[in-house]
């Protein structure tokens, strides 16, 4: 076949001139889009939610986790339902299990849950995207030393000397956390601290965790509980530090949008009435075994010793065992506010938010209000260590 | 078989037999300008570029401007862009950024693992599968049971199968690749007219001269079609390899962006996902029409299959 490209100079002209006009017309759109999107960002912060008028009833989505055990104000809430006390007759409260805080976070960001149970991280992260949606932190949860912040390590690891020497082993193995978790902020700070350089530092979620501990492919994972007492009890790692190993606290903060704040104030402190109730509830060690058994019934592939053991085990103080294994502040402590301020700073720095929490993003007022009217000072318990006697279950 | 010497224009109009290897490295040479230069004349690439602008355009106004339902709490193009070509990113990742090439770098090279495995694997299984009718009824059946099983469901037994944390990922991104080559393959065989294997026969080839010249060119346009869905399939697979485990990689940054609520670092990641996605597909298209070229001059030559 033969095919001529070569053609008379006014038919080059003629192609030269639509190919010239076919380029400008490109380019002013390309001009045109550049021009827009040079313009000012817009706020585009999301429609607000209308939870409707003040007494009347409404529905409530909440956000929480049964896989982490210093926010186990939320699973006793579900099971006692201390909230039928309180709101306006008619009210529909449904609970959604989120496996981490991040979930839940960002289904508060996309205005599908109301109340968010979550770990200082994604706690501290959702009050950081005003743009999308003004979330709050409201209630203190649980502080502690050794609730999220624990590290494991493969059973066949080095015995060491200390809780130090174990995290300083760290360095150049492989290290697996669940990423956008206090996990992972506690692993990263204290790994800042001791200027320790895993040779891997995997994005993993507890299941996969619990899977690559089975499979002896990881040397460690910053981990929180209940999962952290299932492994170990399972036999597949064990612990060698905590947050009380250096001086790191862990917390749990409820959280909700601006907009329930603002609209329903009054459902506001009656949730958190509710709240109150549930941690007082988690504060009586009588009460263990059955918030073992609430857990168990709640969460899937957990024994309840495993369970019981998270929050009210005694976990040797080598390992970083505490006596008072969560502290339920209910309002903002000064440690509580102490651990915002810090942990948010780190997350600036290591580029997780923008900017530090605003002042007004925590709401302590309500808390304070409740406490004063029922007579209680923050904090209003303690979960403490028990011996292994105290479990009395199967 | 022997192919008619192939021609080429020197200039205007005069035609030049040539020697057959001189010829094949200055026509592909010839074509590939030949046709960039057809390309650049024919409106395509100046809708194409109208195509974007509208897309960005909408995603502009439905998020930005309008706040339609459900769009508004999405990052907006100018946020995106405004973080991607940032010099110092909010949240740490931007052109700018070592790390953004260095997740691109990892994602590419265990798609291109998985790919090469995938195809050197997929294309003789396939090959072997639409030729021979009793391997077909040995295989077939357990390669049809295996192949729903999404990915996502192998994860646990791919990290306790495999050692390291990269070679469960890279399994992940060879089992949809690997499907989409086989059955591709083995479909291209079964679509070849018997009477050419019958003609061969005839005229003394072996089985195994009709395999060789026969069947696997008779199959390629099927096996090239194949490639080009199996690197689509790669990468999405990747991404939910990477998902479930990693350290470095665009699936990782997503997933990681999403647990972290950096909205823009997500969709600067999908983006950067479709580039380069759309750009390893073009590839293979592009190494599939070179070593085709044969059939496009059959056919510009008004020749059968």
């Amino acid at each position: 076949m033969y095919q001529t490209i070569n053609g008379s100079p006014s038919r080059w002209r003629a192609r030269l001139h639509t190919i010239t006009a076919r380029l400008v017309a490109s380019g002013i759109a390309i001009a045109s889009l550049a021009a827009v999107l040079a313009a000012p960002v817009p706020a585009n912060a999301a429609a607000e939610k209308d939870y409707g008028k003040p007494g009347t009833p409404i529905d409530l989505v909440i956000g929480y986790q049964p896989y982490y055990t210093e926010s186990w104000s939320g699973l006793i809430m579900r099971d006692k339902k201390f909230y039928e006390k309180y709101l306006p007759k008619g009210s529909n409260v449904s609970f959604q299990v989120g496996l981490q805080g991040a979930i839940i976070v960002n289904g508060m960001l996309a205005g599908k849950v109301d109340v968010g149970y979550v770990g200082d991280m994604p706690g501290i992260v959702a009050t950081s995207h005003p743009d999308v949606r003004d979330i709050r932190l409201v209630s203190v949860l649980g502080l502690g030393y050794d609730q999220c912040n624990i590290f494991l390590v493969r059973n066949d690891a080095p015995q060491f000397n200390s809780p130090e020497d174990a995290i300083k082993w760290l360095n150049g193995k492989t290290v697996a956390v669940p990423k956008g978790s206090c996990t992972d902020r506690f692993a990263q700070a204290v790994f800042k601290r001791f200027n320790i350089q895993p040779s891997e530092y995997l994005n993993q979620s507890i299941e996969v965790i619990t899977s690559g501990f089975r499979a002896g492919k990881l040397d460690a994972a910053v981990i929180w509980e209940p999962t952290a007492s299932r492994i170990v009890e399972d036999k597949l790692a064990r612990r060698v530090a905590s947050g009380a190993s250096v001086d790191e606290r862990d917390g749990g903060f409820m959280v909700m949008p601006e907009a329930l704040i603002k609209q329903r104030p009054d459902i506001v402190k009656d949730w958190l009435q509710a709240e109150l109730d549930a941690e007082l509830y988690f504060g009586d060690s009588k009460n263990a075994m059955d918030i073992a058994k609430m857990a168990q019934g709640q969460t899937t592939g957990f024994p309840e010793k495993a369970l019981w053991t998270s929050a009210f085990g005694t976990i040797p103080k080598a390992s970083g065992g505490t006596d008072t294994r969560i502290t339920l502040a209910y309002g903002f402590t000064p440690e509580a506010m102490e651990l915002i301020q810090k942990a948010s700073k780190f997350l600036v720095e290591i580029k997780s938010i923008s900017a530090e929490a605003r002042p007004d993003a925590v709401q302590p007022q309500f808390t304070a209000d409740i406490l004063k009217a029922r007579g209680l000072t923050a904090p209003v318990g303690t979960v403490k260590a028990l011996p292994d006697s105290a479990y009395t279950g199967q | 078989m022997t192919e008619a010497s192939p021609v080429r224009v020197l200039n205007s109009e005069v035609p030049v037999s040539m020697a057959e290897d001189d010829v094949r490295g200055v026509s592909a040479l010839t074509i590939a300008i030949h046709r960039a230069w057809l390309w650049l004349r024919s409106p395509r690439p100046y809708l194409m570029i109208i195509g974007f602008v509208l897309f960005i355009g909408f995603w502009y106004l439905a998020v930005e401007v309008w706040k339609l339902p459900r769009f508004s709490e999405m990052p907006g193009p100018t946020q995106v862009v405004r973080e991607w070509l940032s010099r110092n990113p909010t949240y740490g990742l931007s052109i700018f950024t070592p790390e953004y090439y260095l997740h691109i770098w990892v994602s590419t090279r265990r798609v291109a693992i998985a790919f090469f495995l995938a195809t050197a694997i997929g294309v003789p299984l396939g090959l072997f599968l639409g030729w021979s009718e009793r391997f077909k009824q040995y295989v077939f059946p357990v390669f049809e049971l295996l192949r729903p099983i999404p990915p996502l469901a192998w994860v646990p037994l791919a990290i306790v199968m495999f050692r390291g944390s990269e070679t469960p990922i890279i399994f992940l991104t060879f089992l949809a690749s690997f499907y989409a080559t086989a059955l591709n393959t083995m479909l291209g065989v079964e679509s070849i007219d018997v009477s050419y294997t019958r003609a061969a026969s005839c005229l003394g080839a072996t089985r195994w001269q009709t395999f060789r010249h026969v069947i696997v060119p008779g199959a390629m346009p099927f096996i090239f079609t194949g490639l080009q869905i199996s690197v689509g399939v790669a990468w999405f697979s990747l991404v939910a390899g990477e998902m479930v485990s990693g350290q470095y990689g665009l699936g990782y940054v997503i997933n990681t962006s999403y647990t972290m609520v950096r909205y823009p670092t997500i969709v600067i990641g999908m983006i950067t996902l479709g580039i380069v996605g759309y750009v390893t597909s073009a590839a293979v298209r592009l190494v599939g029409d070179y070593l085709m070229q044969w059939r496009t001059r059959e056919l510009a030559l008004g020749g059968d299959r």
